[in-house]
């Protein structure tokens, strides 16, 4: 068995071994934080960040997509008009599908969702019905590993977060709520509480006080022990539970590692507040809150890769628009107003916004922003509401948008369009971003288990 | 709200038929037998590979349900030999956000609330809790871990009752390990192997070398209730060499019987009765199982099932227009009560059928239900108390429940289709397929010049939707008097409202008249058993399980179809005793 065998080494006055090239700026020009840069790979190569973003329902493609040329564009739709502040760091991906759409099981939320950052498949026979019939075949979970946890993999930062899954207002145990897979068969659960992230994540950096470390060494002896039962029981079992022993060994070497690397300073938001993770009528509040903590876990370098997941493919309720209604319903036009749903649409875009510029009024010790490190990407399952009409391909194109400068490696401020006779897989951009984020993609230039898409990455990419 | 919107190329069917290799058993076979004579509504699952035309073939020259036995039609189904003890494969599962709950209450005798902080379970098949698929990931390991120390933490408050032995007698430490172990034994269902008690042991002594003795007690209870051996329903009894098929051991029944009839671990009782070698015959597992349902959280699993496999979990938190409907807000959480009472009264105080269930003629309400049933209290019954009432004809059993009929309607207007397509999913197990791509299904909009069957007529009479439709709606038509909220509504726009309705091609009038076809139908008494069989094995129903099924079917019905009498049946079923460790080559 693996274990993290990696102390805390360098805790007391020499908190931060720093590199020569720190040496020169100083503490004051590091602030407002200090972060954890003695885990940083050979110097010259340039720093970078994957945030994943989520939204469902997909959008109204009239009111989103941008006007003018493919580099000088305006967001003149009265859904995708927050954005236009934003557009020198973006690139809106217009003329895609995605993959999940085009055959496998599922329905057309499960199938999505799980392909959106894995481009894979779900399993079939698996416990979830389909259509609400106990007695068919149902689904299961998706069956490959998704992007950011692709990339947090091949990085292998030593952070104390591998990665930071954060979501807004309503998840259900169910493929259309899952959007992260460590492998088959193992979705990741977002953490939907801002207070209980917030607490999750910045617990050591907080608090390097004796009662942390008390607790600390307190979890660590139980973890150990509950690794070595796992161990000992996992030969036992039969090999298809063998994989579950060791995603929970995982588990624990994963929280093991968190507690070891949560040793550094910096500067720690202000507590969120208590909130019902589940009421919509805060969902821009919980959403903000999430921003929050997820900004300056990158800032802290507590992760390099995170995901904000606002709601899911089931969607719960409208609260924050001033009428709670079946949000999935909604999409459909069952409940509510289009001018509603656009309203929620464009809530989104408000928010990504929002998410956009505090990324760029973030300094890094590398003397640049957030945002310029970072790697960002706007996904959505489903290309609008009216995903039930079956033929995806009558459908308009898959909203995506990329934002950030990943260190260099994007160029921003442009417009990639695809007419709708040369629609472009989605799995090509995970490709693309693969490119961007200096990470061999899977065998042959692919990624995921979906062949529609072909090799490669998506053309003018990055 | 969940998507019923599956991308499904070009079926024309209403009937998607399982897999051969899909759980499918004797009951629903013979169901799609019969259903397969509806020629116009079946053809197998769409994409290629899954449909089975074999068997729909087979199927077309079946007329009678067949019941007993597996096929006599000479086709393969599942069941034809039963010779042979057999059982379908069971994944290791994890226990549920509720079984964690029981299990920590009764192991030590805190508030399990904690545990509402775990994330949430996994489904068979979209009705009942069961975490048997997917691994855990690290955020629900951290939640254990954080549930774990809060409740070890409340545990030391009261650590007198936990600790079985006299600290100034025996020593702090022999008590410690005399808990370690006890605890142990509860937990895990089994006694703790040398090496965990050592470890559990030494972890104690650590803390309590620290910390003090109290410290000491708390972690080894974290790390108990961190242990996989709690987390997960472990079996490790191998099959003898060379056998595929292994005899749970006592240890494994109790564990089994207390999850299935308690979700809790082993109580006492039920753990001395493993010891001394009781559990290896029906009888001793009979006996236990008898007592365990009768426990109160015996009482609770059942109401459970019930509430689970009737979709009315969400009762209380059930949305209805405003306008329209402004007393349900208070409504919802008396509907979900009288529905628990109801099902606790028939399970424990009358017969225990599902007959009763479906038929009985009483129920029990608050004033507020008595209103909208149009029934008299018992006279001097307070305001908020729940008593037992006579329904008027037009009620019967749980269908026309208001939590029933709330739940299976639309926020502002009740919904034949919703309520039709219940009855013959999960009532019947019908498999019926989704509606097909390009279709609008949107309510229609409420005309005050239209009737809802009018209306739903209108909707669905495209030659897209009427192969399917004719089956659905008129199953919901007989709803067609209860609104939104389950109040019964006499006329519709000045005329009497009609409640004719047809039962896959058996008219009748009415929800009464629909209970009665349906208590007699044996597609019903199928359908339950294989529910409480998947309720009860945390997992869905196997090709190898057909036998067992089977064989339950037939008791179920020769004992009157009294449920209770079904789940002692199921524990000492061959696959409730048996398990398949590898799955078939």
């Amino acid at each position: 068995m693996k274990r993290y065998t990696r102390e805390a080494a360098h805790r007391g006055s020499a908190r931060f071994p720093r590199r020569a090239f720190l040496g020169g700026l100083g503490l004051a020009a590091l602030a407002p934080f200090v972060p954890r840069l003695d885990i940083e790979a050979e110097a010259g190569s340039p720093m970078q960040r994957l945030l994943l973003f989520y939204s469902p329902f997909g959008t109204q493609y009239d009111l989103w997509a941008p006007s003018g040329s493919d580099v000088d564009f305006s967001f003149t739709g009265s859904i995708s008009a927050p954005l236009e502040p934003h557009k020198a760091d973006v690139v809106v991906l217009d003329g895609l599908f995605n993959t999940g759409r085009d055959g496998g099981v599922g329905d057309p939320h499960q199938s999505s969702m799980a392909a959106l950052w894995s481009n894979s498949r779900l399993s079939e026979n698996g416990p979830f019905a389909v259509g609400g019939n106990p007695d068919l075949p149902g689904v299961g979970w998706g069956t490959g590993i998704s992007l950011d946890q692709y990339v947090a993999e091949h990085w292998n930062a030593r952070t104390a977060l591998k990665s930071l899954e954060l979501a807004v207002d309503h998840t259900q145990v169910n493929p259309n709520s899952r959007m992260c897979y460590a492998g088959e068969n193992q979705p990741i659960t977002p953490q939907l509480n801002p207070r209980t992230a917030f607490e999750s994540a910045f617990a050591g950096v907080m608090g390097n006080s004796e009662a942390f470390a008390k607790l600390k060494a307190q979890r660590k002896s139980v973890l150990d022990l509950t690794g070595n039962q796992l161990a000992r029981l996992q030969p036992k079992v039969s090999s298809h539970d063998r994989q579950k022993i060791e995603a929970h060994l995982d588990a624990i070497r994963g929280i093991e590692h968190k507690l070891d690397a949560l040793v550094g300073e910096c500067t720690v938001p202000g507590t969120p507040e208590d909130m019902n993770p589940n009421d919509s009528n805060r969902f821009l509040d919980l959403a903000r809150a999430q921003i929050e903590v997820m900004v300056h876990a990158l800032a802290c370098d507590l992760t390099r890769v995170g995901s904000i997941q606002l709601k899911d493919e089931n969607g719960g309720y409208t609260g924050w628009l001033g009428q709670s209604l079946d949000f999935h319903a909604m999409s459909h036009e069952d409940v509510g107003s289009p001018g509603l749903m656009n309203q929620a649409y464009r809530d989104f875009h408000v928010l990504f916004g929002e998410l956009l510029q505090r990324l760029r009024d973030t300094q890094t010790p590398l003397g640049s922003t957030l945002l310029s490190e970072t790697l960002v990407a706007w996904g959505t399952a489903n290309a609008n509401g009216h995903h039930r009409s079956g033929k995806f391909e009558t459908e308009p194109p898959l909203p995506m948008i990329l934002a950030g400068q990943a260190g260099g490696a994007l160029q921003t401020g442009r417009v990639l369009s695809f007419a709708d006779n040369n629609r472009q897989a989605h799995s090509r951009v995970l490709v693309s971003m693969c490119h961007i984020l200096g990470v061999p993609a899977m065998d042959g230039d692919t990624f995921g288990n979906i062949l529609v898409g072909g090799a490669g990455g998506l053309l003018g990419l990055p | 709200m969940q998507a019923n919107d599956r991308l499904t190329p070009t079926p024309t069917n209403c009937w998607g038929l399982a897999k051969a290799a899909a759980p499918t058993t004797p009951g629903s076979a013979a169901l799609l037998l019969v259903l397969a004579t509806n020629a116009a509504c079946y053809h197998g699952l769409d994409g290629g590979d899954g449909g089975d035309a074999g068997l729909a073939d087979s199927g077309a020259t079946g007329e009678e349900t067949n019941t007993s036995g597996g096929a006599d039609d000479g086709s393969d189904l599942p069941g034809a030999q039963c010779d042979e003890p057999d059982v379908g494969i069971s994944y290791l599962q994890r226990i549920t956000r509720i079984q964690y709950k029981n299990a920590v209450a009764d192991l030590l005798g805190v508030d399990g609330s904690a545990a509402d902080a775990l994330p949430a379970d996994e489904k068979i098949g979209k009705a009942f809790d069961a975490n048997s698929v997917a691994a855990v990931d690290m955020l629900t390991v951290e939640a254990y871990q954080s549930v774990a120390e809060e409740l070890a933490q409340s545990a030391i408050a009261n650590i007198d009752a936990i600790l079985s032995c006299d600290v100034a007698t025996v020593g702090e430490d022999e008590c410690a390990k005399q808990m370690i172990a006890r605890l142990g034994r509860r937990a895990y269902s089994s006694r703790l192997s040398p090496d965990d008690l050592d470890e559990f042991v030494s972890l104690y002594a650590g803390q309590k070398a620290e910390d003090g003795f109290h410290a000491g007690l708390q972690i080894a209870i974290q790390a108990i209730l961190q242990s996989p051996r709690f987390l997960y329903r472990v079996e490790l009894t191998p099959p003898d060499a060379g056998a595929k098929i292994a005899i749970l051991s006592d240890d494994e029944i109790a564990q089994r019987l207390s999850f299935f009839l308690t979700h809790s671990i082993p109580d006492d009782e039920l753990l001395s009765a493993a010891d001394a070698g009781e559990l290896s015959d029906a009888e001793g597992i009979q006996k236990q199982a008898a007592r365990l349902i009768e426990t109160p959280r015996g009482h609770a699993v059942v109401a459970s099932f019930h509430m689970q496999w009737l979709g009315l979990t969400d009762v209380p938190t059930l949305v209805k227009s405003s306008e329209l409907f402004p007393e349900f807000g208070t409504l919802s959480a008396s509907a979900k009560t009288e529905t628990e009472a109801f099902i606790d009264h028939v399970m424990f105080a009358d017969d225990a059928t599902l007959t009763t269930l479906l038929t009985a003629d009483y129920s029990i309400v608050d004033d507020k239900l008595a209103s909208l049933y149009n029934v008299e209290l018992p006279e001097g019954t307070p305001a908020g108390e729940f008593a037992e009432v006579t329904l008027p004809n037009e009620r019967a059993g749980i269908l026309t429940h208001a939590s029933f009929l709330a739940s299976h309607a639309h926020p502002d207007q009740a919904s034949p289709i919703k309520r039709g397509v219940f009855v013959l999913r999960n009532i019947m197990c019908a498999p019926l397929a989704d509606p097909p791509p390009n279709v609008s299904t949107e309510p229609p909009e409420i005309d005050p010049n239209a009737t809802v069957r009018e209306r739903y007529e209108q909707l669905t009479s495209g030659p897209d939707c009427v192969a399917c439709h004719s089956q659905i709606n008129p199953v919901g038509y007989g709803f067609g008097a209860y609104d939104a909220i389950g109040r019964r509504q006499e006329l519709e726009l000045g005329q009497p409202v009609d409640e004719s309705g047809s039962l896959l091609g058996t008219p009748f009038v009415g929800p009464t008249e629909l209970a009665g076809l349906l208590a007699a139908d044996e597609r019903v008494d199928a359908c339950v058993v294989s529910q409480w069989f998947r309720f009860a094995l945390g997992r869905a129903t196997a090709v190898e399980d057909a036998c067992t099924v089977d064989s339950l079917l037939t008791s179920f019905r020769s004992n009157d179809k009294d449920v209770k009498q079904l789940l002692l049946g199921i524990a000492t079923s061959d696959a409730f005793r048996l398990r398949r460790a590898e799955a078939e080559e």
